[in-house]
């Protein structure tokens, strides 16, 4: 049952992410982009990672794609005509494109070469964390440690980045102001 | 494994993501799309984190910089959102190979 659910949310993941990459129409890459997110967050609970799940979904999906969408509808209408692309080459595989199609399979085959030669379920730390009870069972509170971790080991980190996120906010509503003209 | 799912299915989809993700960015004519791009990216180092830090309890390096990465990867988001608008204003474009130069 849950490895059903499990592959039927990757798949969705990774049937919307290339759908994303490969559709000409910007607003509707966006959508699409937004249910990868989700569908991602799904899969992060299955690696028993609750709260990192709720923040995507809250950070990205809440955040990000609702930004990028008022980015795009908020800004000129010409603009958004630029986005469609609607103009573009009507040729299948122009050759910038297919240079791309070979670059990225080029990675993936090598990806997929490293991680069937690391052989990733008998590394030596992952056995050892499992033999001595480190790694999660499922029963346990992911929240309740992340706090203590941040509140802890990770406290400069931590306040750096919220320092870090404020400044950047402030900035990128200084760079998105509408100038005066001199 | 985790909730007997092998580990390898976990990095194959981040695989996928990323190659997506670097598809996007070296084909795509406009900055928005390039832009998603690199979030994709980005979506496939924070699977390889949370999946890679599901064998730590006690110390949870692995969802702690998944959390940090996805304050990092906002951020980069509303940074970037407000440069292509200013691009558009000042060359009418948003194609980045159309764009070579930074005056202002």
């Amino acid at each position: 049952m849950l490895k059903t659910v499990f592959y039927i949310l990757s798949f969705i993941t990774v049937a919307s992410a290339i759908y994303t990459v490969t559709c000409r129409n910007l607003a509707r890459a966006v959508f699409v982009f937004f249910a990868t997110l989700f569908c991602l967050a799904g899969i992060y609970v299955f690696a028993f990672a609750d709260f990192v799940a709720i923040t995507q979904i809250m950070v990205y999906v809440g955040g990000i794609v609702i930004l990028m969408l008022f980015g795009i509808m908020l800004s000129n209408r010409k603009l958004f005509e630029v986005l469609t692309e609607t103009k573009a080459e009507t040729k299948l595989f122009p050759i910038s494109v297919l240079g791309g199609i070979a670059l990225s399979l080029l990675v993936f085959a090598g990806l997929l070469n490293i991680i069937w030669l690391s052989n990733l379920g008998e590394l030596a730390w992952i056995k050892s964390n499992i033999a001595s009870n480190i790694a999660y069972q499922g029963d346990e509170n992911s929240a309740n440690s992340l706090g203590v971790n941040f509140m802890t080991s990770y406290l400069l980190p931590f306040e750096t980045i919220s320092v870090y996120l404020l400044a950047v906010l402030i900035g990128a509503a200084y760079l998105a102001r509408r100038k005066r003209v001199r | 494994m985790l909730n007997d799912i092998p580990l390898e299915h976990f990095v194959i989809i981040s695989a996928v993501l990323f190659c997506a993700g670097l598809f996007a960015v070296l084909t795509k004519k406009n900055a928005i799309m390039v832009l998603i791009g690199i979030e994709m990216m980005l979506n496939a180092a924070i699977l390889n984190l949370v999946t890679f830090g599901a064998f730590d309890k006690h110390k949870n390096e692995g969802q702690v910089f998944a959390l940090f990465a996805i304050v990092l990867a906002a951020a980069g988001v509303a940074v970037s959102l407000a440069i292509i608008l200013n691009v558009y204003r000042q060359f009418k474009t948003i194609d980045p190979s159309k764009i070579e130069e930074m005056k202002y």
